[in-house]
């Protein structure tokens, strides 16, 4: 037994503790039917028809943020008072462990029980994939989805608990679920720091999330102490993350393009640019699915084809499987289609570009924004003019816009390949 | 007891446990300090060993051999061997009684404070827990809060009691029944005259023999014909110490 005479800060007991933690949830006929329902709803998501590994992955990565991400609110708000909840608080707190330690173990282990439910998810997505037929090696898509979900479960499973922890109330931990909602609901009108989703953000919330964590870590039963010093690791830790957030938001909002708080002007410079039938295609620079910088000045010579995309768009799919026959098609004719993902989540155009296992290049508009009209949503979409998406732009081998497809006409491969059939006839390589 | 285990802080005042400052030296008392809660939950889903075993880690007792030992050691003593790998959660009252007990010993207290132990426990089980009290209060001090005289009677060296936060009396067992002694009577009666005898003495007991009553009262004196002054027991002792001082009873 610990007999220093002060408060032990090793972390001998902390592995073991979080293993009884997760015993305790893992037990429970909650978590069994939450893993079950996460199952089902990861092969409901994974079972559709036609689509490689990338769409899917991106589908579960969604479906993880947002529907996982209430079930962990609602799962660590409910950790969050267990205590009370089972009357366990006294024999615990009359024990000389630092509180902020079974407090963590407790988090970890509520942490470790929501992973759970993420990787069922994630586990029946990439299942019906495989039995669908999709190669093996085309599952590496989920990859990324699964970080980007994780890193925003951390986020709200830090508040959550510690809201519910330090009033002793699942109605404030459940709070967290207005923040979850605003985000989602006022995409339009927010600036883009304030979502967690987007995995650029993940990282810099995960940091928050820890900060929030150390506050309820050292205000918990904060009086049972007495005059013992604090837990030498924990503002070390709550500092490092603090400045870590910082750093974080400061680099998303000054390297960002967001109209509410900073605009790049590279980004400006190509959203200045007027498409229109006749005149040379809009240029750009934007980085592909490998983070490659790719020029549209590239593959000058060729017959390209442009397509604007966003992943939000549940057929986009097709659209992409069209091109990537279009691609392989006409390739030998000197015919480059170059995919432009608009979507506010910079690992959707690379998570669908490899899982997909698409032939051509797939690039992100990093510049846009989450507003319902088009024409504002990114630089690119505003530089070719277009309300309305999916758009396809084919152009000479000059570069001159020759022909243009938009909506519901860029899902039927008639149009498409009439286009591009068209141009390498008056165009031969 | 709240203060005393640390759970909450004196408004004035402290009180000192082998030396340590229950104010200021929290974990030294944490440490030498085993308490069972009258009101306390365990885990269900862990079974009665796990349950210690966690508990264990909270008095940080690191070593695993040691840890397995000390609590193999309690289960025996609590005679929960049998019952080691069920889940607590379909545990009988007077089981869960034994784990918080075991629970409350796994760091070997110097103290151990327990509350209203055998509070809503079956007649079999208060026995056995009310032995395992008297066993162990060979090796340690304990602190016994109850409402149950027989309680104090099978295990109390020293009584203390307490009446709306104050001390009304601290000392042995026949000490306390010194306290009543010449002042207990037995008294014969019909049902009709139970009122005005209520109203007249302070009552501590009551019989019924067949249509008559045989009310037992604390007083200095009674001057009701047929009583007669008896040997007081504790609960005698315990109503009379706990009288309101206003009371014109008595």
């Amino acid at each position: 037994m610990d007999s220093s005479g002060s408060v032990p800060t090793s972390f001998f007991a902390l592995g073991s503790m979080v293993r009884y933690e997760w015993q305790i949830g893992r037990r429970s006929a909650s978590w069994r039917l939450f893993v079950v329902l996460s199952l089902l709803y990861g092969i409901g998501i994974g079972h559709v028809d036609g689509h490689g590994a990338g769409i899917t992955a991106y589908a579960t990565g969604d479906a993880g943020l947002q529907v996982l991400s209430l079930v962990s609110i609602f799962w660590m708000s409910m950790l969050g008072v267990r205590e009370t909840l089972l009357r366990t608080r006294t024999l615990l707190l009359v024990k000389p462990q630092p509180a902020e330690r079974f407090a963590l173990a407790r988090f970890v282990g509520g942490l470790l029980q929501v992973f759970s439910f993420l990787v069922a998810l994630f586990v029946g997505s990439a299942l019906m994939r495989l039995f669908s037929g999709t190669p093996i090696g085309l599952l590496g898509a989920y990859i990324p989805q699964f970080v980007r979900a994780a890193m925003s479960i951390v986020f709200v499973s830090c508040a959550s608990f510690t809201l519910a922890l330090l009033s002793d109330s699942i109605i404030a931990g459940m709070l967290v679920c207005l923040y979850v909602v605003m985000t989602v609901a006022g995409k339009s009108w927010l600036s883009k720091f304030y979502d967690p989703a987007p995995i650029q953000n993940g990282s810099t919330y995960v940091a928050v999330g820890i900060v929030i964590l150390c506050i309820a870590l050292s205000l918990f039963a904060r009086r049972r102490r007495g005059a013992a010093p604090i837990s030498p690791w924990l503002a070390p830790l709550a500092l490092g993350s603090l400045l870590l957030a910082f750093t974080g938001f400061y680099t998303i909002v000054s390297e960002g393009h967001d109209p509410h708080t900073h605009s790049s002007p590279p980004l400006e410079l190509m959203g200045s640019q007027d498409t229109n039938l006749g005149v040379q295609a809009a240029g750009f620079l934007l980085p592909d699915e490998n983070g490659q910088q790719l020029s549209s000045g590239t593959f000058d010579g060729n017959i390209k084809v442009f397509a604007l995309w966003t992943p939000s768009d549940t057929d986009s799919g097709l659209l992409l499987q069209h091109l990537d026959t279009l691609q392989r098609k006409y390739s030998s004719k000197k015919v480059q289609v170059v995919a432009v993902c608009l979507s506010t989540d910079h690992s959707a155009g690379p998570t669908i570009a490899k899982g997909e296992g698409l032939s051509y290049p797939v690039v992100t508009d990093w510049g846009t924004t989450a507003v319902p009209e088009k024409l504002a949503m990114s630089p690119i979409a505003s530089a070719y003019r277009t309300t309305t998406l999916p758009f396809v732009v084919v152009t000479n081998r000059r570069g001159r816009v020759v022909d243009t497809e938009r909506g519901s006409s860029c899902y039927d491969i008639r149009f498409l390949d009439a286009a591009v059939a068209h141009q390498v006839e008056l165009e031969p390589h | 007891m709240s203060i005393l285990s640390t759970l909450l802080e004196p408004t004035t005042g402290t009180a000192i446990i082998d030396g340590h400052d229950v104010r200021h030296e929290k974990h030294e008392v944490r440490s030498i300090l085993g308490y069972l809660p009258q009101d306390f939950g365990l885990y269900p889903v862990l079974t009665a060993y796990e349950t210690l075993d966690y508990m264990a880690l909270l008095c940080n007792l690191s070593d695993n051999a040691a840890r397995k030992e000390r609590i193999e050691g309690l289960l025996k003593r609590m005679n929960l061997t049998d019952v080691r790998d069920r889940p607590v959660g379909g545990f009988s009252g007077g089981m869960r009684q034994r784990v918080g007990l075991a629970q409350a010993l796994l760091n070997s207290p110097k103290l151990l404070i327990v509350d209203e132990p055998t509070a809503g426990l079956d007649p079999e089980e208060r026995i056995r827990v009310r032995s395992l009290l008297a066993e162990l209060a060979g090796e340690r001090v304990i602190l016994l809060s109850t409402h149950l005289i027989e309680d104090v009677q099978a295990v109390a060296d020293k009584v203390g009691i307490l009446h709306k936060g104050r001390l009304r009396y601290v000392g042995d067992i026949p000490g306390m029944l010194n306290e009543v002694r010449g002042k207990v009577w037995e008294i014969e009666a019909t049902p009709e005259e139970l009122i005005p005898i209520r109203g007249k003495y302070l009552e501590t007991g009551l019989t019924r023999e067949g249509d008559r009553l045989r009310i037992r009262v604390a007083a200095e004196s009674v001057d009701v014909p047929g009583s007669r002054q008896v040997e007081p027991n504790l609960e005698d002792a315990y109503i009379w110490l706990m009288r309101e001082e206003r009371s014109n009873i008595g």
